[in-house]
């Protein structure tokens, strides 16, 4: 089983790191009836989670109500169920000013969402959704490294190394008929370009505190890309970006 | 010898377990406290007493992980170790008698593999679910 980290998890980086919120990096809201097809609808499912994410993250929270009742159309065109998100749509609007609650409930919607395809045996979807909130991260790294040269960004980019090998496993997995042929051919050469980076590993003893059931990890990791290497990665990671939330009226 | 299981969604659904590994995540989920933001998945099997679970995941520095591990409707039916990339060991949760959390702090990005299995005083089988939260 492969896991990917939360979409979450960078926003809060870029917004740690003193990047500005870019409204232009969002993926533009359209009627989700253009995405017409499944994968699409997944694809851009996982899209706008990670923009509604980003949102949230700084305090966007009107423009993040918009998002999701983009995601809840698509959410509910590819089958999870409408009650899941009129319950959340309810809370997020009696906490538009709380953003540690919003960024609750968001979360906690895709657990939900999560588990409700696993149950409804649509692994290949969420396979989708996954593909498309992860193309997003290193988008807005991508995209924000171009006018804020950050250290702990550009590392950010260099540990998807690791991460885009758990995606093409992922992704593999659900290939059983080789629809996602196309996608696994974007995402290997994409791999050509992560196997650039220099990557370091030092193991260090762990330090166990029983008491408060934490385990500090103390192994030092490293990542090294130069400027050629993240303009390639970039140049990869925005056509395939692109290619998602292109629109059957396109 | 153990059966090393990559636990995928494909086998419960063309080994047609499904419906034996239905249990909702609330019993995990009841780890996952308000301080902690989800990752927004949900890791199950239906494991035999000799299988064991395992995934990959990158843990980002400067991050603190809670990683919570159930089966059934107790706490402490489930077995869990976290491993990095070169196999060393860096947490097992049967030292602590089989906590069904437990936080780790991260000072720098590292891959870890997570194995899991049933406790054998738990049962023959069981249906195992993890879940992942994350603070910075």
């Amino acid at each position: 089983m492969f896991n990917l980290p939360s979409p979450l998890e960078t926003a809060m980086l870029i917004e740690e790191v003193g990047g500005h919120f870019n409204e232009s990096m969002l993926n533009p809201v359209v009627d989700a009836g253009q995405y017409s097809v499944k994968e699409k609808q997944a694809m851009n499912l996982g899209v706008y989670g990670a923009d509604l994410g980003y949102c949230l993250i700084y305090n966007q929270s009107q423009k993040a109500f918009t998002l999701l009742a983009t995601t809840k159309k698509l959410g509910t065109e590819l089958g999870i169920s409408p009650a899941l998100y009129k319950g959340l749509i309810n809370r997020f609007e009696g906490n538009m000013e709380n953003k540690d609650s919003l960024l609750i409930f968001v979360s906690e919607l895709n657990r939900l969402s999560d588990e409700y395809l696993k149950e409804n045996e649509s692994e290949d979807l969420i396979a989708m959704i996954f593909y498309g909130g992860w193309v997003e991260s290193p988008y807005f790294v991508s995209e924000l490294s171009k006018s804020l040269d950050n250290a702990k960004l550009r590392a950010r980019v260099g540990e998807q190394k690791n991460t885009l090998e758990n995606l093409i496993g992922l992704v593999t997995q659900q290939n059983v008929d080789g629809r996602f042929d196309d996608i696994l051919a974007s995402l290997n050469d994409l791999k050509a370009s992560f196997a650039k980076v220099n990557a370091t590993y030092s193991y260090f003893e762990p330090e166990t505190k029983p008491d408060q059931k934490l385990t500090i990890i103390k192994s030092k990791s490293s990542v090294e890309l130069d400027d050629a290497l993240m303009e390639e990665i970039s140049n990869k990671i925005t056509p395939l970006r692109n290619s998602i939330i292109t629109t059957s009226a396109s | 010898m153990r059966n090393l299981i990559l636990i995928c969604f494909l086998s419960l659904a063309s080994f047609g377990v499904k419906a034996q590994c239905e249990i909702k995540a609330d019993v995990c989920q009841n780890h996952i406290t308000g301080e902690y933001l989800s990752d927004g998945q949900h890791y199950r099997a239906l494991l035999l007493s000799d299988q064991v679970a395992e995934f990959n995941a990158t843990l980002y520095g400067g991050t603190t992980y809670r990683l919570a591990g159930c089966s059934g409707t107790q706490d402490g039916n489930l077995q869990f170790r976290v491993f990095d990339s070169e196999r060393n060991l860096i947490f097992k949760n049967n030292d602590f008698q089989n906590a069904p959390h437990w936080d780790f702090q991260i000072e720098s990005t590292l891959d870890v593999i997570i194995e899991a299995e049933l406790d054998p005083i738990a049962g023959a089988s069981g249906c195992a679910v993890m879940l992942m939260g994350f603070r910075r």
